[in-house]
């Protein structure tokens, strides 16, 4: 099994711990029926409740989507971080894709991700086998993706759009090495 | 004369030969003899992505387009069937017009299913363009084939709702059947009339069907068009945003067709009636206009597409599941607390369906959130939370309309609760492999799948297995039960 941890762990918990109060709201009126009352001894409290309820979940949406907002993946949402270090074009065909074989850790890498047939999906899994990010890669456009590999490695690029008959084995190792020094980095191209 | 034949009599004057129960009734069988077989299909899936059978690729990936497009197609024809039921009592309905539709659905049904299972046709049931063209193991014809099952399905769609907003004009106005005289008090009617809650729905499913079956008409012209002169030109992207545009909106309208039959199928139970008011008015417009906006949340990796598309796919997601959650659902919960609810299978089921359609839905809404998506996209994420608001959900809804169709009013028996227990056994053990999966990074659609893929599809295919028998026995025993009481609820208003 693939260690749960990072955006995987705090999904995880989020949807157990509001499954959770959603199953005991749901038991609770379920049993509420064995001590039946008249509606309208219900409905006023009820319609408050839905009041505060609804305040309270809109609130909670638009904290959510203001936070969310901030920490999109794409170029224009990151902020500016200076040019990348390395840019790294990143061709998809059926069944493999075209790209370096080895990368450097620890550097922000600017991903140019097209299609040379269908569309295609470039996932990004560490050494442990977790799914760190992905970009798609489709015809006839090219998507510009920011990547930094966390640490050196033996890390796998796999596809995650169906492709063909092949798709099951479109992945291939990538190799992350040590970073060099910045100052010889600078603007390069893969 | 019986309450059907008066039905079919008196609202079209004369006798068509066929009764709205018998249409709804055939409808149903069709419905779910069709859910047991491509159930049987993914369960053979699960046990080839678990090595327990052999396919090959191209096999798998057929039976994987067979299933998603046929169980889509089949839960549209449910749902619309069970809406149309408590509609045609609000509304003045063809049940000739219900027969065109269904008949388009099935016949969409048949020729995506020879083109699958003849020809072999194979690049899932969202086709994205341009897989079903290029670098393929299935001839020609199988590829337009398709695209003309498709286009049926979308035409008998577009039948109902047409016809159903016909009623509604009719009978409301389309403002009125939004219930926006609630709000307006200009817009009332003389005799203080106003839409029901389950018409509500109605209009609001009938407005955004009548757009998504548009979106699907075009994708599909668009397509065949390119299939039959290769040098059409198609823009990838363009095509995949009306992919979704209409497949994520036409799978979502199922459940605001169930809310209309939980609307008008719950207060029979719970003996307490559903109101419209002002709350569902705001609630069910906000439905209409940010549900077919909802699209752009496939497109998140697409990191080319225009980035006000993906913050307001993000937002309108969000704001989509506003009205559930703090009207319907929350409006259902409430009808329920402390009423006198006759707990039969009917009842069990649409409770148990909401509970699906709220986990569902707040997996969906993880998903729906960009910095998850990143990590969530194409894995078993997304089919566990499909399966959680379409299988957990909306099949619920429509076993529980079958219930309640089938005058099955009996308290459940020893042998009833068996059979629950094993349906929702079977479902949860099923859909949590999907949820492990897609936490492990799993990806979807893949005919051979990485570690833990296999060992999570040996015992999701367990649980399959289980939840089939489950549903099997459960049907039987409704058919069997309903044949028995012999009762209905014709006469009842709602």
């Amino acid at each position: 099994m693939v260690p749960i941890a990072g955006k995987q762990l705090v999904i995880l918990v989020l949807w157990l711990a509001l499954s959770t109060i959603v199953v005991i709201a749901f038991s609770w009126v379920v049993s509420s029926t064995k001590r039946p009352v008249p509606v309208g001894d219900v409905q006023p409290g009820g319609y408050r409740l839905r009041r505060l309820w609804g305040w309270f979940y809109g609130t909670l949406l638009v904290a959510a989507f203001a936070v969310t907002l901030w920490t999109v993946p794409y170029a224009w949402a990151q902020g500016s971080t200076g040019k990348p270090a390395l840019v790294v074009h990143v061709y998809a065909h059926q069944f493999a894709f075209t790209m370096p074989k080895k990368l450097p850790s620890g550097t922000r890498i600017e991903f140019l991700v097209t299609s040379l047939d269908v569309n295609h999906d470039m996932g990004i899994y560490s050494p442990q086998g977790e799914l760190l990010g992905q970009v798609q890669a489709m015809p006839d456009y090219t998507n510009v993706f920011f990547f930094t590999f966390p640490k050196p490695g033996r890390y796998v690029i796999r596809c995650l759009e169906l492709c063909g008959a092949g798709h099951s084995y479109m992945f291939q190792p990538l190799q992350v090495y040590a970073p060099a020094p910045a100052s010889t980095l600078g603007g390069r191209s893969a | 004369m019986p309450t059907e034949q008066m039905g079919a009599v008196d609202l079209h004057g004369g006798d068509v030969g066929v009764t709205p129960r018998w249409m709804v009734g055939v409808s149903l069988v069709i419905g779910f003899g069709l859910i047991f077989f491509l159930g049987m299909v993914g369960g053979v899936m699960k046990a080839a992505q678990g090595n327990l059978v052999h396919l090959s690729p191209s096999t798998f990936y057929a039976l994987l387009t067979l299933h998603g497009d046929g169980m889509i197609s089949t839960v549209v024809l449910l749902t619309a069937v069970a809406h149309w039921y408590f509609l045609r009592r609000l509304l003045n309905l063809r049940v000739e017009v219900l027969v065109f539709a269904v008949l388009a659905i099935v016949w969409g049904l048949v020729a995506a299913a020879v083109a699958i299972l003849i020809g072999g046709f194979g690049p899932g049931w969202t086709f994205l363009y341009p897989l079903p063209f290029i670098g393929n193991t299935w001839p020609v014809w199988s590829t337009g084939l398709f695209f003309f099952g498709v286009l049926f399905v979308g035409i008998g769609f577009a039948i109902f709702c047409l016809d159903i907003l016909a009623g509604i004009i009719r009978e409301y106005g389309v403002l009125n059947g939004l219930a926006l005289d609630t709000i307006f008090p200009r817009l009332r009617r003389a005799d203080g009339k106003v839409a029901p809650p389950t018409v509500i729905a109605a209009t609001m499913v009938s407005i955004d069907g009548i757009l998504t079956a548009a979106a699907g008409t075009v994708l599909v012209v668009d397509l065949l068009a390119h299939w039959a002169m290769p040098h059409f030109p198609v823009d990838p992207l363009w095509i995949k945003n009306l992919t979704y545009f209409f497949g994520h909106t036409i799978a979502n309208l199922t459940i605001y067709l169930s809310a209309g039959v939980i609307y008008a199928a719950l207060p029979h139970y719970t003996g307490r009636p559903w109101h419209t008011n002002r709350v569902y008015a705001i609630s069910w417009t906000t439905s209409l206009l940010f549900v077919p906006w909802a699209w752009p949340h496939h497109l998140y990796m697409d990191f080319v597409q225009a980035p006000w598309l993906q913050i307001f796919g993000e937002a309108s997601t969000y704001i989509a599941t506003i009205p559930a959650a703090v009207v319907t659902i929350f409006g259902a919960l409430l009808l329920v607390y402390r009423s006198e609810m006759r707990w039969r299978i009917g009842s069990t089921f649409f409770m148990a369906g909401l509970l699906g359609w709220l986990v569902g839905g707040v997996a969906a809404m993880i998903d729906a959130t960009i910095p998850f998506n990143e990590v969530l996209h194409n894995t078993l994420w997304v089919p566990a939370h499909f399966h959680t608001y379409l299988l957990g959900g909306v099949f619920l809804f429509v076993i529980g309309f079958a219930s309640y169709f089938a005058g099955d009013d009996a308290p459940p028996t020893r042998l009833t609760k068996t059979f629950e227990w094993v349906f929702f056994i079977g479902m949860i053990g099923f859909l949590a492999m999907f949820y492990a999966g897609g936490i492990e990074g799993v990806p979807r659609r893949e005919a051979v799948q990485p570690v833990p893929g296999p060992l999570l599809a040996v015992i999701g295919t367990a649980f399959a297995a289980v939840l089939l028998i489950g549903m099997t026995g459960l049907l039987i025993e409704i058919f069997r039960r309903g044949q028995r009481n012999g009762a209905t609820h014709e006469r009842e208003v709602t």
